[in-house]
């Protein structure tokens, strides 16, 4: 049977990919790439190695939380940092002689320093990879847990964007659920920016993977 | 109250702050291997740094308990 309709054109992220392939330097001028590591967005990030990748896989799409989610824990610790000050007035470690007091005030900076840490490797360690391949969601649970769930780009079977807030609204982040056919039956993308875009990347990527099925490509 | 028994007290509260700092050494041994883990994890050229602050907070708390074990 003929074919009716044969489309010809390759999808965007593959032009990309093929381009840079060509003239590595075009990279930089794409929308969406950055030389920053705390970028929370960064479109073919140079340099990223991980630890699931295969050597052949490219990465299109890094992805954290958006860098608004960290303003509570900023808080908190602004409070925690200027608390011993603000307690001084209030005579609640008066009764400890001076040198427990001391080390008192210390052991408090030192687990403001501990609560700091913890939440910036959270956001900056909790990332979101999309390879021309497979799509990644890494977590860190707790101190020594990590979780890594993945599912191959075919077996994507649905992208839901959602963006709930008045804040996400207005600073375009929102969350992006991949529905599986995989053992991981749907990976979260939580509080991405640029959730239309993270869609609109996967979309692309599927009916890339779809061609290279049809076609009886690998890659 | 007597001297002998005053002295005792805050040897005995010396002992709980010693040991609160020796829980937070082991945490924060636990912090650096997590970074390790972490960074071998994921590489995206940030990884001196964050080393460099998890060993530093390390010996911030091992220099604390020494400095509680002199004062204290």
């Amino acid at each position: 049977m003929p074919d009716i309709f044969i489309n010809s054109e390759e999808a965007p992220v593959k032009k990309v990919e093929k381009e840079i392939k060509k003239h590595p330097k075009e990279v930089h001028r794409l929308e969406g790439h950055s030389h920053s590591p705390l970028s929370s967005f960064c479109y073919f990030p140079d340099g990223v190695q991980f630890v699931a990748k295969d050597s052949q896989e490219k990465i299109v799409l890094l992805l954290r939380r958006h860098p608004i989610t960290n303003v509570p824990w900023i808080v908190v610790a602004i409070l925690m940092l200027f608390a011993p000050s603000v307690l001084s007035f209030f005579p609640l470690i008066s009764f400890l002689p001076a040198n427990f007091q001391l080390v008192a005030v210390i052991m408090w900076y030192l687990i403001t320093v501990a609560y700091i840490f913890e939440s910036f490797l959270d956001w900056f360690f909790s990332v979101y990879i999309i390879t021309d391949e497979r799509v990644f969601d890494v977590d860190f649970v707790n101190l020594v847990y990590r979780e890594i769930s993945e599912a191959n780009i075919d077996q994507i079977q649905d992208v839901t964007v959602t963006m709930g807030s008045v804040i996400r609204t207005l600073f375009d982040f929102g969350d992006v659920f991949i529905q599986t056919a995989s053992e991981v039956p749907r990976l979260e993308f939580e509080a991405v920016p640029d959730p239309d875009r993270v869609a609109k990347i996967l979309r692309e990527l599927r009916v890339e993977e779809e061609k290279e099925k049809i076609e009886g490509r690998v890659r | 109250m007597i001297p002998g028994m005053a002295l005792s007290v805050w040897f005995v509260v010396k002992i709980f702050f010693l040991i609160a700092i020796g829980v937070y050494i082991v945490f924060a041994f636990v912090v650096v291997r997590q970074v390790g883990l972490m960074t071998d994890t994921l590489e995206v050229g940030f990884e001196t740094p964050v080393r460099i602050v998890a060993w530093g907070h390390l010996l911030f708390a091992i220099g604390i308990l020494i400095l509680a074990i002199l004062i204290l």
